[in-house]
């Protein structure tokens, strides 16, 4: 505030704080920004095309249909049929439902073991802190595909193995942020004064700590569930992942893979593979959006 | 040496020494230590603001964090309501920290930027399982009154408000447990100049109402002379003068105090005028390698022989039969 002769005693009559909370702000800012809003649009769309797969079905996304296959779009298939006449609008809405819950279950997790590893290795610091991240260091320096082929082989290929194996794998990049912040922050001297209060070490990482950095993982969340849902789409399309006859945007691509079906029948992978692109598009703008939102500096 | 006993004491520091290690290389071996607090002791009575000076590095910010055992003290004794705080355990100390509360410099990051000022004030008393949550409602907006907050601010956040308006949230949570010890770590020094006075103010005028007892660390002279009743004066770790504030400002028995009180200036012009600074000679030495003897004696313009070897003890000079010591760690005191 200007430096005036003094500042009144009576708090009533000093400057009004404006009384926005921190996430109105947040809020606002968000919705300035045309591609996040864009891509929530475009993402609501495919959720609840997900959500509502079962209505919107005109075949079943699984049953056989031999008098029609490899059909070209048309009316009474709108994005034709595969090699064995499944409609293929029908096992889309249905892929769906598999590949974004794949996307937020392992991120889910990836999240959670990354905040949990992150958190206490930054608040600790010291030797805990070396141990844990020499630890995360060798999980992100194995070679991931490597790894995933293995446990993808021991445990069996499904799509909670898929999920499983894909969170397990992704968290040493979030633990990092995390722990990056956790120093930071421990340094302020609000944790001090926390301290000073008498609270103990987990409250202080729970109430203190990790509501400053909520912001910074929820971005960082957005990029691994695109980076997930890839990951899925690869995996399935190695065979490793979700298993025939369900449907996932990645198997539906792995399945179009011959050489006659790229010439003779695109529909088959211009399909999952557009939905691919615009969910990972999407969810990387929405978290694009909220980076420059939640960061206070940001003035727009 | 001990202070006569006109006062309750309420906090005995005795001895305190805090060293943090200098560790080298790769294995990290210990090499040396800085020694920020280096035998300290001193009498906190009840009720009375004790001012603890000196320059940037001195160990005063490392004693008042040392008190309340926000740094852990690598020996000494703390002596506070009859335990001594330094060998607590964790679960106790806890317990013990509502009776001792400390007010920060920095009103910027003193606060969670996440928190509503309510929840900020209302933290210690959940912590301490003081009152029922309405009961604790009520002593925020009660302890918002108190500091000269509007208590329909509850719900804002810290960025919202000034320096000093921080410093008032800050001073609200350091009191809702009703501590009888606030160390306020330069409670002043981050605030525009113009608001300074009132957050010092409403300082003294809480001491009257609550009964508080402050140890306030500070290098601003003039704050110190206006609201301290003793002061103690430290240079390297150690105290080297310490008495009522009158007699330490006006009649200055240590040669480092002298020149450091030589340094505030005056408002009068004419007196400014007439005023001469001592200006000490070399840089403060190492306190990792402190200097033989009197830790001034390098830079001290009555060092003799006996100052380079025998290291002064605090000792009584001048003081009044009836109040308390004014101690001076120097051999040449009387000359001073």
């Amino acid at each position: 505030m200007i430096a005036t002769s003094s500042e009144p005693l009576a708090a009533g009559a000093e400057p009004m704080p404006t009384g926005e909370s921190l996430w109105a702000k947040a809020r606002k800012r968000f919705f300035r920004h045309k591609l996040a809003v864009l891509g929530l649009v475009v993402l609501t769309v495919l959720v609840l095309m997900a959500v509502l797969a079962p209505l919107i079905e005109r075949y079943s996304p699984i049953d056989l249909d031999l008098g029609s296959m490899s059909q070209a779009p048309s009316a009474a298939h709108w994005l034709g049929t595969d090699t064995t006449g499944r409609d293929v609008w029908s096992r889309i809405v249905h892929a769906g439902r598999v590949s974004l819950s794949v996307g937020l279950v392992a991120v889910s997790i990836s999240t959670f073991i990354g905040v949990l590893i992150g958190g206490i290795s930054g608040y600790a610091a010291g030797k805990v802190d070396m141990a844990l991240m020499r630890f995360t260091d060798i999980v992100m320096a194995f070679p991931s595909l490597v790894m995933i082929i293995t446990i993808a082989s021991v445990l069996g290929p499904s799509i909670y193995n898929t999920m499983l194996v894909i969170g397990i794998l992704t968290w040493p990049g979030i633990a990092r942020l995390v722990r990056g912040q956790f120093l930071s922050f421990r340094e302020q001297q609000f944790v001090l004064a926390a301290r000073s209060i008498g609270v103990t070490p987990f409250q202080i990482m729970v109430r203190h700590l990790f509501p400053n950095v909520v912001g910074t993982v929820t971005v960082a969340a957005t990029f691994g569930m695109a980076n997930a849902i890839l990951q899925e789409a690869s995996l399935s399309f190695l065979g490793l992942g979700v298993q025939a006859p369900t449907p996932s945007w990645g198997n539906m691509l792995q399945d179009a893979q011959s050489h006659a079906i790229l010439e003779g029948t695109p529909w088959l992978w211009i399909a999952p593979g557009l939905m691919i692109a615009l969910a990972v598009l999407s969810i990387n703008f929405i978290g694009d959006g909220l980076r420059d939102a939640l960061d206070p500096r940001s003035v727009h | 040496m001990r202070t006569a006993e006109h006062k309750d004491v309420l906090v005995r520091v005795e001895d305190l020494k805090v060293h943090f290690p200098i560790l080298r290389g790769l294995l990290k071996r210990q090499v040396g230590a800085v020694r920020a607090v280096d035998g300290v002791s001193f009498d906190l009575f009840q009720g009375e603001t004790l001012g603890l000076v000196g320059e940037s590095g001195c160990g005063k910010s490392t004693t008042g964090l040392a008190m309340l055992r926000l740094l852990d003290p690598t020996s000494g004794r703390i002596v506070f309501g009859g335990r001594d705080v330094a060998s607590l355990d964790q679960r106790e100390l806890r317990a013990s920290r509502k009776h001792m509360q400390m007010v920060f410099q920095d009103p910027y990051s003193s606060l969670n930027p996440r928190m509503t000022v309510g929840s900020i004030i209302i933290e210690p008393l959940n912590v301490h399982k003081i009152g029922t949550p309405a009961e604790r409602r009520g002593r925020v907006q009660e302890l918002m009154r108190l500091v000269g907050l509007n208590p329909s601010f509850i719900n804002r956040y810290p960025h919202e408000f000034s320096g000093g308006q921080r410093q008032r949230i800050g001073l609200a949570r350091a009191l809702a447990t009703n501590p009888s010890l606030i160390v306020a770590d330069e409670p002043i020094s981050a605030l525009d100049v113009s608001i300074q006075a009132q957050v010092v103010n409403l300082m003294a005028d809480l001491r009257g109402q609550l009964g508080l007892t402050y140890l306030m660390v500070s290098h601003d002279l003039s704050m110190v002379r206006y609201i301290s009743d003793r002061v103690a004066v430290m240079y390297l770790g150690r105290i080297v003068e310490l008495g009522r504030r009158d007699p330490v400002f006006d009649t200055p028995r240590h040669p480092y105090t002298r020149a450091l009180l030589s340094a505030i200036p005056t408002p009068n012009p004419k007196r400014e005028r007439e005023r001469r600074r001592i200006v000490l000679q070399g840089d403060v030495p190492n306190p990792a390698n402190p200097p033989s003897g009197c830790r001034f004696h390098p830079r001290c313009p009555l060092a003799t022989d006996v100052c380079r070897e025998a290291d002064p003890a605090l000792r009584n000079i001048g003081g009044l039969p009836d109040g308390p010591p004014h101690l001076v760690a120097c051999h040449h005191a009387e000359n001073v």
